[in-house]
């Protein structure tokens, strides 16, 4: 083949071109650590960078749902935790007051404990998670429990909330006022004081058996939604290890083979300007007189 | 005799001063595009008969005379570097317009729809765990608003790329007709310098590289009259026979169907019938201006308008915090990308997060707004059977699985990434078959400087002879005429 000056330089000019092409290519990858910057570079890849990336983003939401319910399971149980001991007291008090030996003075300053337990419960049943009632059930925003004299009234539902924790998985969030079976509770106290009251030698410790069994059943249960919570957290922080590992794989630079490439390319360019330097300039003219 | 020398002596002088001539042409033109190298073709003379003094008749030389200037050019190598160079302008054409498709559609990034979607649906998802929270709901909204916002722009941005990409079109347009009427005149001119025998190598060269650029432009083809004149054909329509110019006219159309841009339509000025291109840059552009582009934008509003309902269909069936029940999410219209937040929703109560239900539900109810951020799971997109009645169904996108609205937008930007993939591959390989055509058309056409020097050298040798022969055909001149018969002077 005749070789004239046009196909040196041009072949010689692509040849740079190329190389440079390819040497800017791996910089921009270098420097963005990563491998995927356009779908084109790898379009499978660029999906599966897009399904995790997505992935990592509702575990982020995930996350936020697991403690937030844990912030309300913590509460709740807190709240029962008191009103366990309160009621555990008003059993202890309604074991004293049994005691046929105790004068009415004494029964009557046990009573007034009891009815001091009786708004302390209350007061432990009405308090709020952050701004929200946490006994109202969907009604967090009233006050849901409300006793005078003896008539005792819910003003919230059975509303359960539930929040999402994983995929697919749901937890309840709080137990509705109805559950605890307040009314019964009070009722076994508000007996309680009225015994007392009276004089007489009160016998209510079923009642208030059976109330705090339920409050206790209550407490076990929220324990075990706890439980729950934590293993998706742990579940949730294993799989973001995962998922970021994933990505990184997909779409990240391997940085020693990118480096390693970049300096076979910049040897393979320096090359190829050496020798366009050395066999381009002459020709026949430069040997001619 | 001596007079035949030196006429013999001046032949030689003007062969070597002639070829010295066209060699400088050459050199001048080392780096001319299309310029095909030429060459003085030389012949012996007609020879002369004489008569010597055995009687018999001889032949004897009259010296050299030049028959043409050639140029050295292979229709055969002009023939492929054309097909290739055609496959090259439509490969790098598309390649460019599908990178921007693809740049359009922004994905993989940490800022796109990809993450607007997970943040809208995330914001269900949180509006459950405080549905009572006016700015739980606003969030929602704004999330809405944003991945509509973003996703009108990247639509906006489609219709701009087509507007442009029909600006190109229009621009070439006017370059073919401009290249195909010089064609014709060149036709006329190098007709009319061949019948006078004037060996028009030049204008043959610049014919030759308006030919290699129509070729580039439309996938044209290219044959030749009796008389030497070229047709050049697109499609089976003649775009240039010998001197006449079929020209391409435009003609601005608002489209009836979705996207309803004003489109430029091209039609053959002889009969009005469409012009198709069978490859070359216009055949690129006019292939994703009328395809590829408008397919991207009927998969987004298909990907939309069906998140949009869906959302709706769940949305209608809770109930606000004020008991509204029954309310859209977004309203959807007909024009495509027509997708947006319901304004009644400006009261963030009216957003349905609680259950199904009558009345007014409790603050804490977000049973709804968890059954919508549960849709972020829903596989119910399919493939799309046409956007137009009557057009080609388009690339199978999701094939016969239903996939979610994230699936959706994965699958969209894959396959702008596979079609951006391949172009890049086809005009990486067309681009290297172009230059090695290229490079065969150089090996013949192209100027050697070594070559030309070569036949410096030589041409520069035989002036100095020739004028040398004309040297001593004037001594022996001279002496015949002075010096001989002094005698009796």
């Amino acid at each position: 083949m005749r070789i004239t000056n046009q196909i040196m330089t041009t072949t010689l000019g692509n040849t740079l071109n190329m190389l440079r092409g390819r040497i800017t290519r791996l910089q921009t990858e270098i420097g963005t650590g990563r491998r995927i910057i356009d779908q084109s570079d790898d379009p499978s890849g660029a999906i599966d960078s897009m399904r995790l990336s997505s992935q990592l983003e509702v575990l982020d939401q995930w996350e936020t749902n697991i403690t937030d319910t844990k912030g309300w399971v913590q509460s709740a149980e807190s709240a029962l935790n008191s009103i366990i001991s309160a009621m555990n007291r008003g059993r202890d008090l309604a074991i004293q007051g049994a005691d046929g030996s105790l004068p009415l003075q004494s029964k009557q300053a046990l009573a007034l404990e009891v009815d001091t337990l009786m708004s302390t419960v209350l007061a432990i049943a009405n308090e709020k998670h952050g701004r929200y009632s946490l006994f109202g059930g969907f009604h967090t925003d009233t006050v849901p429990f409300e006793y005078d004299n003896g008539v005792f009234t819910y003003h919230g539902d059975g509303g359960v909330m539930r929040r999402e924790i994983g995929p697919g998985v749901y937890v309840d969030a709080n137990i509705p006022g109805s559950d605890l079976r307040l009314d019964d509770a009070l009722a076994a106290l508000h007996n309680l004081s009225q015994d007392l009251n009276a004089g007489l030698e009160p016998d209510r410790l079923t009642e208030i058996d059976q109330a705090l069994d339920l409050l206790i059943n209550l407490r076990s249960e929220l324990g075990s939604r706890g439980r729950r919570l934590e293993q998706a957290e742990h579940r949730s922080i294993d799989m973001r290890v995962n998922f970021e590992d994933l990505k990184g794989r997909v779409e990240g630079v391997e940085y020693e083979r990118a480096i390693l490439d970049s300096s076979q390319l910049e040897m393979a360019y320096r090359v190829a300007l050496q020798v366009g330097g050395r066999i381009l300039p002459p020709s026949l003219m430069d040997f001619l007189r | 005799m001596s007079f035949s020398t030196l006429f013999i002596g001046k032949t030689g002088l003007d062969a070597a001063q002639r070829a010295l001539t066209v060699m400088s042409h050459n050199v001048a033109n080392v780096n001319t595009p299309g310029f095909s190298r030429q060459e003085v073709l030389m012949q012996s003379a007609k020879p002369v008969l004489m008569y010597g003094s055995s009687g018999a008749a001889q032949q004897i030389g009259r010296g050299v005379s030049i028959v043409s200037v050639q140029r050295y050019r292979d229709e055969f190598l002009d023939r492929q570097y054309r097909a290739r160079s055609s496959d090259a302008g439509f490969e790098s054409t598309s390649q460019t317009i599908l990178e921007q498709v693809q740049r359009l559609l922004g994905e993989p990034s940490d800022v796109g729809i990809r993450s607007d979607l997970d943040a809208f649906f995330n914001a269900w998802s949180a509006l459950a765990n405080r549905s009572g929270d006016p700015d739980a709901r606003i969030q929602v909204r704004e999330r809405a608003e944003g991945l509509l916002v973003r996703a009108t722009d990247m639509f906006n941005g489609f219709k701009d790329l087509r507007t442009s990409v029909n600006t190109t079109i229009e621009t070439k347009v006017a370059e073919i007709n401009n290249l195909a009427q010089q064609v014709a005149e060149l036709n006329q001119s190098i007709l009319r310098a061949q019948s006078n025998g004037e060996g028009p190598n030049d204008l043959m060269d610049h014919r030759d590289k308006a030919l290699d650029q129509l070729a580039k432009l439309t996938g044209a083809t290219f044959g030749h009259m009796a008389n030497g004149q070229v047709i050049v054909s697109v499609s089976g329509h003649q775009l240039v026979v010998g001197t006449l110019v079929n020209q391409i006219e435009l003609d601005r159309v608002q489209e009836t169907d979705n996207p309803k841009q004003i489109m430029t339509h091209l039609k053959w000025s002889l009969d009005g019938t469409g012009v198709r291109f069978p490859g070359g840059e216009l055949g690129a552009l006019v292939a994703l201006r009328d395809s590829v582009v408008p397919q991207m934008m009927g998969y987004m509003d298909f990907m939309f308008k069906s998140l949009a309902d869906n959302i709706n269909e769940v949305h209608r069936t809770g109930r606000g915090l004020d008991g509204s029940t029954g309310i859209d999410f977004f309203v959807i219209g007909s024009e495509w990308m027509d997708v947006a937040v319901n304004p009644d929703l400006i009261d963030p109560a009216k957003i349905a997060a609680a259950s199904a239900g009558a009345g007014v539900p409790g603050s804490g109810d977000g049973a709804t707004a968890l059954l919508l951020a549960a849709l972020r799971d829903d596989a119910s997109l399919t493939d799309i059977a046409a956007f137009v009645p009557g057009t080609v169904p388009p690339v199978p996108l999701v094939g016969s699985r239903a996939v979610t609205v994230s699936g959706y937008w994965q699958a969209l930007n894959g396959l702008a990434g596979v079609l951006t993939q391949n172009a890049i591959r086809r005009s990486e390989a067309v681009e290297l078959q172009l230059d090695l055509a290229e490079n065969h058309r150089q090996s013949v056409m192209g100027v050697s400087l070594d070559d030309e020097m070569t036949k410096m050298i030589q041409y520069q040798h035989a002036y100095t002879a020739a004028a040398r022969v004309i040297t001593v055909a004037d001594e022996m001149m001279e002496l015949l005429v002075t010096r001989l018969g002094i005698v009796g002077r």
